[in-house]
């Protein structure tokens, strides 16, 4: 205790060894203190809905009946359903379409605002251009709703017809082909503004000294854009690829207020069906069933995401 | 209420009033053991025990990874040593915290708060142990006057160039009068015009602020300048402490001698032979007799091998015609390869025969006529050298 | 240009070099003209922009002027608005989305700072699993969480209720804001952080003092993310809420589609009121938006 009086009991007058105790505990208190309340919100609205969907999947729940056990039946159920592998057939063409669209559409728009000089244009093109993703997603939904309504009120058939090109106007989400098109683009639409942030961004960090480079060993655009950009872009395209898909997999916000997954079944994937099943036929074991097997799928992609984010880490 | 005692005790002025010998730092036989993500282990720190004494200037130098930084961030309390102790004026501060120990800190980038004006960094370290006002601003007064920073105080960091954040970091350091200040490369960011200039400054300020102060560096000329004592590490652990002249002239093993010195000393594989009354050293450049008293070092040691390495300086060697020849400098004739004219004196980068065997540096008197590509006539002062043992490098002849 | 070419390929097949270089180059050049760049960025800006411009047009229409055929209304009119927002009782989806958002907002960051910091500084056991957890939560599939929140709201009594979306959007955008911040922390140099603590600051005081105001810019980032994020969110506050007490306006604008018909023109109004918010964050944050989705997807 002699020694105490050299530091000052004021701040801290426990003794050496005890100190020593205080001071271990509390670093480690600190950790838990900034820790705890996120991981145990995470714990508590996250984890434990997981945990619930997943116990569900293998019950025959549904409202005023007791939860009853059936085993694998729900999976067994679902998997020799054809409805459901149409539904698993319309989802993969509405998110890899989406994919496609994004990325081609994201990658072009970031390759033109890269090549505009003038910085106030730059921000007014990239600003204007992050609209359609920034709205609520329902409202984007319903904004082409309108615009692509059949009959000839909806602005794209009145544009048509007065160009003379239909003579009157078609009925773009009635029609079991076009829906699923159509709502795919939508997606696209909402969703590319965000490949084309990410890809900018991608593109500002390839150093201009690598195209200069490139025009001395006599390059041309195109070579330079083989050799030079698409290289430096092949995390961006991993990453924005991977996460558009996955989003896109789930997607309902877009689907559901344009078609409700119609006409007839047209336009309902994965998630509409997950819907459908859960919150209007109540079939809650069943529901959680498909839930559990798309959300597996997507845990598969994101270990692919981890890695590739890892990867870059190590860069 | 407690505006005094805090100043007076935690405020980090505890060595007024007593006997000075206890004021010092002993790293007291630590070891640091850095656990790797893939399970690994690597051994940064091993056994270093060093005592330093009150108002020293210390300096830990090494190559980097030699585990000197890590040293320096166990004496302020950022990592925790695997074992061992560090007791700062003869307490055990082992396991408190930076901040309860009585030590400031200048970091490698200066680690200046950005968003604080240089005023408020300064005064940071006072701010954040409750100082009354008017104390703290006369300290940072006094500070900012001793480093000519006055008319900065109002300024942010980033309006500053790289030497005034120096002096801003050095600021922060002195106004808080710790027992002790850690340094670490706080001089490796300068360019190098300005880093020797910082390095005088440096040194008047620790002849006039007088705290003992253990300064880490990888560069050699910057510990010989500095440091009262200079402790050399190598792969985690203590290769030889002394002040820089006994560093220089009596290495303790052929590391400590290849660090010390620029350029660096010549290595020549050598043959040992005993005459009878001494040794004859045998090297591809030049053969000679050991001088007596080299010869009685080298008996004392106890270990004569067959083979050894030697080290000569190359400012041990000049052109022959220009030092008076005597029994303790060894003449020889090898082949310049290049010549290096620095104006104070000249390089030569020498070859035993044209175009083959084992390059040789010499520092000679720039009136040398050594031309490249021709043989030429040098002369070695044998008293300089230095016999190592092959095996351990241990220094034999010190 | 043509002067670098004549230096440029001293080959042996040098005139054919030449001639393709030159005919390939000039392609690519009319590809990287300003006319085709712009010509691009006009065509996305009309995707974007027409929309949006046509649904400003409807909204000045009443709903029975909406199947005239004009592209611009005869008589443009606010009474759709009032309508909407007095009438329909729509000002309290507005109020509502403004307090999920906001609260949201607020709680999200009051949690993910501190551990966002807390991932980037410290060591400690199953911190690594931890992290990639957050990274997997945050990658989740909301629509599987559907039923089980749907249920678990019910049994609490938060159907329908304010406090009930608010907690399904923290548990939405809580894990990306986490590994957000933990990014932008990681930028911050920890030696700033350690001469804190050696200049007397305990580790929460260093965070306190240095990191969190030099985090400032992330914090910000991190905030608008959230708001815009649970501004737009549709999902969970359509299976969360109802009615109007709590119904937020993502979710309110699609009330307009009716069984039979839908009111295009009240539609219209309550999406551009919808709008509004997004578009002036758009404009005034923009530079904090793409800082955060950038952090948000890309870094380690």
């Amino acid at each position: 205790m002699a020694t105490d009086t050299q530091t000052g009991p004021g701040t801290h007058g426990y003794s050496d060894g005890l100190r020593g105790r205080v001071a271990k505990a509390a670093n480690e208190h600190v950790v838990l203190t900034m820790m705890a309340p996120a991981l145990l919100v995470i714990l508590a609205i996250f984890i434990y809905p997981v945990t619930y969907m997943v116990y569900q999947s293998f019950f025959l729940a549904v409202p005023g009946v007791p939860l009853r056990f059936v085993g694998l039946d729900n999976y067994v159920e679902m998997l020799g359903s054809s409805s459901f592998w149409s539904y698993f057939g319309h989802t993969m063409f509405y998110s890899f379409g989406s994919l496609f669209l994004t990325v081609t559409g994201g990658l072009t728009i970031a390759l033109a605002i890269n090549h505009v000089q003038r910085e106030y244009l730059r921000n007014t093109y990239s600003t204007v251009l992050m609209f359609s993703w920034a709205i609520p997603l329902a409202v984007a939904a319903l904004i082409w709703n309108w615009i692509l309504q059949g009959g000839e009120f909806g602005l794209l058939n009145m544009v048509l017809t007065d160009l003379g090109v239909l003579d009157t106007g078609y009925a773009w989400l009635a029609d079991q082909t076009a829906a699923l098109v159509v709502v795919t683009m939508v997606d696209a639409w909402a969703r590319f503004p965000f490949a084309m942030i990410v890809f900018l961004a991608g593109l500002q960090s390839i150093p201009q000294h690598m195209y200069d480079a490139g025009d001395v060993d006599g390059a041309t655009t195109f070579q330079a854009f083989r050799n030079i950009t698409l290289p430096y872009l092949r995390p961006y395209f991993a990453i924005v690829g991977l996460i558009t898909w996955m989003f896109a997999f789930r997607a309902f916000a877009v689907i559901y207020p344009m078609t409700q997954g119609g006409p007839g079944t047209a336009t309902t994937t994965l998630s509409i069906y997950i819907y459908r099943q859960g919150m209007v036929n109540l079939q809650f074991g069943y529901a959680s069933a498909v839930a559990t097997f798309l959300v597996g799928i997507t845990v598969i992609v994101a270990a692919f995401y981890v890695t590739v984010v890892l990867e870059r880490i190590e860069e | 209420m407690s505006n005094q005692t805090q100043s007076d005790t935690a405020a980090g002025r505890p060595t007024e009033g007593r006997p000075p010998e206890d004021t010092n730092v002993r790293i007291d036989d630590i070891t640091k053991v850095f656990e790797e993500s893939d399970g690994g282990e690597v051994v940064a720190v091993e056994d270093l025990s060093i005592d330093i004494r009150k108002g020293e200037f210390l300096v830990l130098v090494g190559p980097s990874g030699c585990g000197k930084t890590t040293t320096l961030r166990t004496v302020a309390g950022l990592e925790s040593p695997t074992e061992g102790a560090i007791r700062i004026q003869g307490m055990d501060v082992t396991e408190l915290d930076p901040r309860e120990r009585d030590i400031s800190m200048v970091f490698q980038n200066y680690a200046l708060y950005p968003h604080k004006t240089v005023r408020e960094n300064i005064s940071f370290p006072l701010e954040v142990r409750s100082f009354p006002k008017d104390e703290t601003e006369r300290r940072v007064e006094e500070a900012a006057d001793l480093l000519g920073i006055t008319e900065l105080l109002d300024r942010k960091p980033s309006a500053l160039s790289g030497g005034q954040q120096q002096r801003v970091a050095l600021g922060r350091a002195i106004v808080r009068e710790p027992a002790v200040f850690l340094m670490d490369e706080p001089l490796s960011n300068l360019d190098a015009k300005l880093r020797v200039q910082m390095r005088t400054e440096l040194n008047e300020l620790h002849k006039r602020v007088g705290k003992t102060t253990i300064y880490v560096t990888h560069d050699q000329a910057e510990a010989m300048t500095l440091g009262d004592r200079i402790a050399v590490m190598n792969d985690g652990q203590l290769q030889q402490i002394g002040p820089p002249q006994q560093l220089y002239d009596r290495p303790t093993n052929r590391f400590v001698a290849g660090f010390i010195g620029e350029p660096p000393m010549n290595f020549l594989p050598a043959e040992l032979d005993s005459t009878g009354d001494g040794y004859r050293v045998r090297t591809e450049a030049f053969d000679f007799d050991l001088p007596r008293e080299k010869a009685a070092l080298l008996d004392e040691s106890g270990r004569s091998p067959d083979s050894v390495t030697l080290g000569v300086r190359p400012e041990d060697i000049d052109d022959a015609s220009l030092v008076e020849s005597g029994p303790n400098r060894a003449r020889f004739e090898p082949y310049v390869k290049l010549t290096e004219p620095m104006g104070s004196d000249k390089f030569l980068t020498l070859t035993p025969e044209a175009g083959e065997g084992q390059e040789l540096t010499a520092r000679v008197s720039p009136d040398s006529d050594a031309e490249e590509d021709e043989t030429t006539t040098l002369s070695a002062n044998l008293e300089k050298v230095h016999l190592f043992d092959d095996r351990t490098g241990d220094n034999l002849t010190r | 240009m043509s002067n670098v070419d004549e230096t440029r390929t001293p080959g042996i097949d040098e005139s054919h070099e030449r001639v393709s270089y030159r005919s390939r180059q000039q392609f690519w050049d009319l590809i990287e003209s300003p006319y085709v760049v712009h010509a691009v960025l006009a065509f996305a800006m009309m995707t974007v922009l027409v929309p949006f411009g046509w649904e400003l047009i409807t909204s000045f229409k009443a709903n029975s002027a909406i199947y005239n055929l004009n592209y611009l209304p005869a008589n443009p009119t606010l009474q759709t608005y009032y309508n909407v927002l007095i009438g329909e009782g729509y000002w309290k989806a507005i109020l509502n989305s403004l307090l999920i958002s906001t609260s949201t907002t607020v709680i999200v960051l009051a949690l993910a700072t501190p551990a966002g910091y807390a991932f980037s500084r410290f060591r400690f056991r199953f911190d690594n699993l931890l992290f990639i957890g957050v990274i997997f939560s945050r990658l989740f599939p909301p629509i599987g969480l559907v039923v089980p929140y749907y249920q678990i709201m019910a049994r609490v009594g938060l159907l329908d209720d304010l406090l009930g979306v608010t907690i399904a959007q923290v548990y939405l955008w809580l894990p990306l804001m986490i590994y957000i911040m933990r990014n932008f922390f990681i930028s911050i140099p920890e030696e700033l952080d350690e001469s804190a603590r050696v200049d007397g600051c305990t580790r929460l005081q260093a965070f306190r003092k240095v990191a969190l105001p030099l985090a400032r810019p992330g914090i910000a980032a991190c905030g608008i993310l959230t708001f815009l994020y649970s501004w737009r969110e549709f999902l969970f506050s359509l299976i969360v809420t109802s009615t109007l007490d709590a119904m937020p306006i993502s979710v309110a604008v699609f009330k307009f589609v009716g069984d039979v018909s839908v009111s295009w023109a009240s539609m219209a109004a309550a999406s551009i009121l919808a709008i509004i918010p997004t578009v002036f964050i758009v404009v005034f944050f923009q530079r904090y938006i793409v800082t955060g989705l950038t952090s948000g997807a890309l870094k380690g």
